[in-house]
């Protein structure tokens, strides 16, 4: 019996050190070696314009087209999903270590509350993403930091730069009927009190760091717009603040071949709105 | 309380200790046993716990009963009786209402179900507890007089929900007799619990992230996706139930009562009475000994060999659960074994593999499908392969990575839990590691805990 306890705490004692010893040499190739965005950024953090917000902000903005045609010191650092506290820290990070810049948010970003896990990948590329895992399983069982598909996203990049992560498909015929028999029960942007007041948050830190906070809302399928009963109220209500630098990009009229699906753009509209931002 | 929740680490931590305290008292082990095991059976719903003891004492007594009758006729009698009473109460809670709406659908007379709950592992330890009345009523075993240790034996909760089916005449000598429990073969256990929680908790639970909502969404995803989910549905299937067994053996090995191998690689089987085989052993060899032989099995022509395997398949394929798709799947398995038997095909080694496992792929589309209706259109989709257009390739290529590891785990290290030394622990290490990074830690259940 104690030679089998002895023998339990031997595999549990070298399981630790082995995890450790993997995380840090995998975090260590990755974080030298990947072309994912968020790795270049904590690589090469200083940018003038950064880009934020979920997958509607990653389809909007084209990296590759601004940095190489327009020639902007641009970085899109939206991925799918991410929400408010993830957005925070990234704000918080990139004021702490740079100024003058404009930090470009897609606002219904700032509406995403779900856990996700896929940050603690960068619990140690930065105290702002740490304080996020705070005392949770990822501080002592450092490999489960690993344990996302921001891993795999870091391996798959080792060789290629995502900079050019755009959907390229075009919106279906199927879809584009689903959506106009489509009954929708409009909660996407109805939070209007929450969303200004992280609005107002994000001007003041920026404020504080001398960065400029512009606000953004990516383009929905215009037949699809249609059926988001709270958009007018919570346009009405950004613009009748006049704290906010703002662009409802959905004036922009984006063809229907610019758009993948009801809520994001593809390629042929992120170069026109990618325009757009940059000139604004 | 599934084996990979944190609340089955706690009730372990209290078991275990508590275990190897009373190792010198035999009678009070076994009864610490039944009290964890129906403590671990209440966690699930305690409601049917009733029903559980209820099968104990009925098969315990009928034991007894027809050990002590004088003659056949009343021995005869009273095994019947039992085997009804048992196939009765399996057949109202799991079948009733799948009948009601088959007689409903076929008559069009409205004949209204009742709503029931199917109890948990109502099907493996029914069929521990037939084992041990018709093995005393054939006289390969004599019944035990020792409640506690037969209903240890019918309860013991590595095994209760999912099994292995054990036989009593394999378990009850190890209940009724002072237990070996060394170092050697705790360290073993271990081994093979740290094998089974990678085949559960990083491949089965992995697939099941691109498995499950495939097979929910079927319009709605691409022809390659359904694929690529009916492939890795038959190892989601496979490391879910063996990686279970592998706990469920791994804890009898630590507690000294060591449980039958369920499987042995069946995906390398060259045929399809190979892989009855090596696939769900304490199943497969239930049903022959307990099913084809009373049925007759291969003594009495050909005609009837191949009727009595299908009979036994098709009741396989029931057993799992009330639903035409399963009944389908079971006689397909009943099918592919006449075919084999009349034709007799000799392929080289890994054809004969590939395509028994391309076959057995194919049938798992009935059993995992929600409909038959799904079945078909799943079928018709993956053979024209339109649209090949994949969403997920960050999960499939995930899911390509694990799988390998599985094919080195199956084929290059096969059992290497059954020795302790370096090369062991430096497996378990390994495994451990790919836990760390690749499990999903959703406390996911298994698969065969429906049945």
């Amino acid at each position: 019996m104690l030679l089998f306890i002895k023998r339990l705490c031997i595999l549990l004692l070298l399981t630790m050190v082995t995890q450790i010893g993997v995380y840090v040499a995998l975090k260590t190739i990755l974080d030298h070696k990947s072309e994912f965005r968020l790795s270049r950024y904590f690589r090469h953090p200083l940018h003038q314009i950064y880009i934020l917000g979920n997958s509607r902000a990653v389809n909007s903005v084209n990296e590759q087209y601004a940095t190489q045609s327009r020639h902007a010191d641009l970085i899109n650092l939206g991925f799918n999903g991410m929400n408010y506290q993830t957005i925070k820290a990234l704000i918080n990070d990139i004021n702490a270590k740079q100024s003058n810049a404009n930090l470009l948010i897609e606002i219904t970003s700032l509406l995403e509350d779900k856990e996700d896990d896929n940050y603690a990948y960068y619990m140690g590329n930065s105290p702002f993403m740490h304080v996020q895992y705070k005392n949770t399983k990822y501080e002592y069982l450092h490999l489960m930091r690993l344990n996302n598909e921001l891993f795999l996203r870091n391996i798959y990049y080792l060789r290629k730069s995502d900079a050019d992560w755009v959907n390229k498909y075009t919106i279906s015929e199927n879809l584009i009927e689903e959506t106009r028999t489509l009954a929708l029960n409009d909660t996407t942007l109805g939070n209007r009190p929450l969303l200004i007041e992280r609005m107002q948050n994000i001007v003041a830190t920026c404020n504080q760091h001398n960065n400029k906070a512009v606000f953004f809302l990516a383009p929905y399928y215009p037949e699809y717009l249609k059926k988001l009963t709270q958009y007018p109220a919570l346009i009405d209500t950004i613009q009748s603040l006049h704290t906010f630098t703002f662009h409802d990009l959905n004036t922009l009229q984006i063809p229907t071949n610019g758009f993948s699906d009801r809520i994001h753009t593809n390629v042929t509209s992120s170069l026109q709105i990618s325009d757009y931002l940059l000139s604004h | 309380m599934v084996f990979n929740s944190i609340n089955f680490l706690y009730f372990i931590l209290i078991f275990f200790p508590l275990y190897f305290l009373l190792s010198r008292k035999l009678k009070l082990q076994n009864y610490l046993i039944l009290l964890a095991s129906l403590f671990f059976y209440a966690c699930w719903d305690y409601r049917f716990l009733t029903l559980l003891l209820a099968n104990v004492c009925m098969d315990y007594y009928f034991g007894i009963a027809i050990y002590n009758a004088q003659d056949p006729g009343s021995k005869k009698r009273l095994l019947n009786t039992a085997v009804i009473m048992n196939i009765g109460i399996l057949f109202f809670f799991k079948y009733f209402n799948f009948f009601i709406q088959s007689f409903n659908d076929f008559t069009h007379i409205q004949l209204s179900s009742l709503n029931i709950l199917l109890p948990i592992g109502i099907s493996f330890y029914t069929f521990h507890s037939l084992s041990y009345t018709i093995d005393i009523y054939h006289n390969k075993l004599a019944p035990t007089r020792d409640f506690v240790a037969y209903a240890s034996f019918v309860t013991f909760f590595p095994q209760l929900v999912a099994g292995p089916i054990s036989r009593a005449k394999d378990m009850l000598p190890k209940l009724t007799t002072k237990r070996k429990i060394d170092a050697e073969r705790m360290s073993s256990g271990l081994s093979q619990i740290t094998q089974g929680f990678f085949k559960k908790m990083v491949i089965a639970d992995t697939i099941a992230t691109f498995v499950d909502p495939v097979f929910n969404n079927l319009p709605m995803v691409s022809d390659l996706s359904i694929l690529l989910a009916v492939i890795f549905y038959s190892f989601q299937i496979y490391c879910d139930f063996s990686g279970y067994t592998d706990i469920a053996l791994g804890l009898g090995r630590i507690f000294g009562i060591e449980l039958k191998v369920n499987f042995n690689r069946p995906y390398f089987s060259k045929n399809f009475s190979e892989f009855w085989e090596r696939w769900h052993i304490s199943l497969s060899s239930w049903l022959r000994d307990y099913l084809y032989i009373p049925l007759g099995g291969n003594r009495k022509g050909t005609v009837r060999t191949y009727i009595n395997l299908f009979i036994t398949m098709l009741l396989g394929g029931l057993w799992h659960g009330a639903s035409y798709n399963f009944i389908i799947w079971g006689a397909l398995h009943g099918i592919y074994l006449i075919i084999q038997r009349l034709f007799k095909f000799k392929l080289p080694g890994l054809i004969a593999i590939f395509i028994t496992f391309g076959i057995t792929t194919l049938t798992w589309i009935f059993f995992r499908a929600q409909t038959l209706h799904d079945a078909m259109y799943i079928l018709q989709r993956i053979f024209t392969l339109h649209n090949k257009q994949l969403t997920s390739v960050f999960t499939v290529i995930k899911l390509f990575y694990l799988t390998g590891t599985l094919l080195v785990l199956d084929l290059l290290i096969v059992n290497y839990f059954e020795k302790v030394n370096r090369k062991a622990l430096i497996i378990n290490i390994v495994l451990l590691v790919h836990i760390l990074l690749f499990s999903t830690f959703s406390g996911n259940s298994f698969i065969y805990f429906q049945f």
